[in-house]
């Protein structure tokens, strides 16, 4: 092709024009890319509830009074456990902590309040009353410090986060000996992992924690997208007066989680006996009426739940806050965006009609030289396909490098806070951080080539005769 | 041989400004003549080099290379022509300012139709028949008015075409440059080339075989 001859001559003689022409594209591509990455993760919160946006489902959750109650309780209960204990050991100087604990226990009973502000024996009281969900904390371990959370069959049923890869929870599942698990903000695992499930109880003898091998596997099913939020119920004060799910979900970012079905876990619980939902620390649970209820019948039900001093509202207003914030968010960063990208296009197009305008004369003398006569146009294309092609290798280069930056960033941060870089790696996926997906690509180049094209159309040819 | 018949030119036609600038001109230059074309400015005489380069159209009349009617050609045609029989040099140049002599000279050679292998060898040669082979790598904006002028040559006739036009080409050099420039046209044309010359400086045209002298847009 002859048009190299005059697209290299031309770059290599205006290499700093050439270069500050795709660092302008470069810097509009990158604005893109992290817009796209953005955007790509936005109502993810309100996409993972979707089914349960309905009137037969109640977030309940203990009102303040309760809890204060639950607060009372539990203090009363502590001061007598001290008290009887610290008798007990006076009176028998040769019984050992253990044992007197054990001892008081058998007196005064477990502590009634140990911590669940849901109390499942109530609320399943509640009239119409069908199934629960509900999300667990095990004493189960994927490994030091990420412990499987168990879902109640219901809330796994209802829950549609998005998925990076595999797949979610569903109920005609095969089961085989390995518990199969999805991990939400992954960092180190692949779908088909099998991963050995420990357990961590409290060693009385050694008075130590101790991690033992369980012999049980969990199997990596699915793995949901970087910015999916986990569900979690928490009683914050500052989620108290929030009336979304938004709230509910969370993003630590720091590690690992991974869920499973509560009811696969049966053996497992069985065997150790402590991820009974009474141990367990929940707050908060969508319970699930029977469907089709009148207004008057899920009154009665809302009823009992105030009674019973728990807040009991319909998802259909946590789901249209969530949307509600969501939204707020998306267009805060979209009218910028927006104004952003037209911005991007226009200055790119300026760029091209500018180096049209100044190869002008160039192009007159290629004209007297032989060129046919609107040819120009591909040579001006082409060299501004050049220039966007460069533009787009800058701009995937600093998406690049911030990634890198973010994760070397988080690295760091992680070793300040005292774990070896080992573990920081191996929490750390330098995915998560420099993750182009190929639509992003393909999208910017479609656009790359719109800008080419427009902004060639806009430059009018040059005149047949010199004036 | 170049042939012209009652050519008439109008700029912008239809239009407000409509300017008739050639009348119906004739004429005819063999292979191997060096011609002057003189006349008052304004008269007429780039229009009709222009016309001849094929860099311009024309209403009416008939324009023959060779015995081939130039009209209503395809543009692909047009650049052929352009490309493969005619040179030109222009009072201003008319060279790409940034690129070097060298690759001003290549410009022709990458639109010729003949893939040559060698292009930088043909142009070297061009620059070596003009005498300056010495500034291939010079940009062009740094060679003085005779130098580009010889740069100019050199491109007009590095696909060694058979008709070099000029369109006053020693307008914008000194006396001594001039008289260069004219040895080197006197060259050319002893080396068989057809060489038409656009002026108004006497000196140049007596120096030609030919003077067509145009006045208001007619032969006279
Ligand atoms: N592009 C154009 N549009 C309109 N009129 C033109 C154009 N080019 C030249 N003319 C007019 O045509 C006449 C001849 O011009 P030209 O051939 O350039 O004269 P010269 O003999 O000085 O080279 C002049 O009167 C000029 O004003
Ligand atoms: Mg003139």
């Amino acid at each position: 092709m002859y048009y190299s001859f005059f697209v290299k001559n031309q770059i290599r003689h205006h290499r700093f024009l050439f270069l500050a022409g795709a660092v302008q594209i470069a810097a509009a591509f990158l604005l893109i890319l992290m817009l796209f990455s953005e955007f790509a993760g936005f109502f993810s919160d309100s996409r993972m509830f979707a089914k349960l946006n309905s009137d037969n489902y109640l977030f309940v959750n203990a009102t303040a009074s309760r809890i204060f109650q639950n607060f009372k309780k539990h203090e009363i209960y502590s001061e007598r456990y001290s008290e009887i204990m610290s008798d007990l050991m006076e009176k028998n100087p040769d019984m050992s902590q253990i044992e007197a604990a054990d001892k008081t226990r058998e007196q005064i009973g477990e502590d009634p309040t140990s911590d669940n502000d849901i109390d499942i024996s109530v609320v399943s009281q509640t009239p119409y009353y069908d199934d629960i969900c509900m999300i667990y904390f095990s004493d189960f371990y994927t490994e030091v410090g990420v412990c499987i959370r168990g879902l109640s069959r219901e809330f796994a049923n209802n829950l549609t986060p998005d998925m990076r890869s595999g797949k979610w929870f569903s109920k005609t599942d095969t089961k085989d000996k390995n518990i199969d698990i999805v991990i939400f903000k992954n960092t180190n695992h692949s779908v088909g992992e099998i991963i050995p499930i420990l357990y961590s109880g409290y060693n009385y003898e050694k008075q130590t924690g101790e991690w033992i091998d369980t012999g049980y596997s969990a199997r990596v099913i699915g793995i949901c997208e970087y910015d999916q939020n986990c569900p979690q119920f928490s009683q914050s004060s500052s989620s108290f007066d929030s009336l979304t799910l938004y709230e509910l979900t969370e993003n630590y970012g720091e590690e690992n989680i991974c869920v499973a079905v509560n009811d696969d876990l049966g053996p497992l619980i069985e065997e150790y006996g402590c991820i009974e939902p009474e141990y367990q620390e929940y707050m908060g649970a969508i319970i699930k009426l029977n469907s089709d209820l009148t207004a008057e019948q899920l009154e009665e039900a809302k009823q009992f739940l105030t009674q019973k001093r728990y807040s009991a509202d319909s998802m259909t207003i946590f789901y249209g806050n969530t949307i509600d914030i969501e939204r707020n968010a998306a267009s805060d960063l979209a009218v910028p965006a927006a104004v952003g990208c037209c911005f991007s296009i226009l200055s790119i197009s300026a760029i091209s009609v500018f180096q049209h305008h100044n190869s002008k004369k160039k192009f007159m003398i290629y004209y007297y030289c032989g060129m046919e006569y609107g040819k120009e146009k591909y040579i001006h294309m082409i060299y501004i396909l050049y220039m966007t092609l460069c533009g787009l290798l800058i701009s995937i280069a600093a998406y690049v490098g911030i990634g890198l930056y973010g994760y070397i960033h988080r690295i760091y941060g992680l070793c300040e806070c005292g774990y070896s870089i080992e573990q920081a790696q191996s929490w750390t996926s330098l995915k998560d951080y420099i993750y182009i997906s190929p639509l992003s690509i393909g999208l910017l180049l479609i656009l790359a080539l719109i800008i080419n094209i427009v902004s060639t159309l806009v430059c009018s040819g040059i005149r047949r005769k010199k004036s | 041989m170049i042939k012209i018949n009652n050519i008439v030119k109008v700029y912008n036609p239809k239009k407000s400004n409509e300017f008739e600038a050639l009348h119906g001109v004739s004429c005819e230059i063999a292979d191997g003549e060096m011609v002057a074309v003189i006349g008052k400015s304004g008269a007429g005489k780039s229009t009709l080099l222009h016309i001849l380069a094929c860099i311009d159209n024309f209403q009416s009349g008939e324009y023959y290379i060779d015995d081939t009617l130039v009209k209503d050609l395809s543009e692909k045609k047009y650049a052929q022509i352009r490309n493969e029989k005619i040179g030109m040099v222009m009072q201003d140049f008319a060279l790409v300012e940034d690129f070097t002599a060298l690759e001003n000279v290549m410009i022709p050679l990458n639109f010729s139709k003949q893939k040559s292998k060698n292009k930088k060898e043909k142009a070297l040669d061009a620059l070596r028949s003009v005498g300056i082979e010495e500034l291939a790598k010079k940009p062009c904006s740094k060679l003085s008015g005779g130098q580009k002028q010889r740069v100019a040559i050199a491109r007009a006739i590095v696909n060694e075409p058979s008709m070099l036009l000029a369109d006053e080409p020693t307008g914008a050099l000194d006396t001594k440059t001039s008289a260069e420039i004219m040895e080197l046209f006197k060259k050319l044309n002893s080396q068989g080339r057809t060489i038409i010359i656009v002026t108004h400086d006497m000196n140049v045209a007596e120096q030609c075989d030919r003077v067509i002298e145009i006045s208001d847009g007619v032969i006279v």
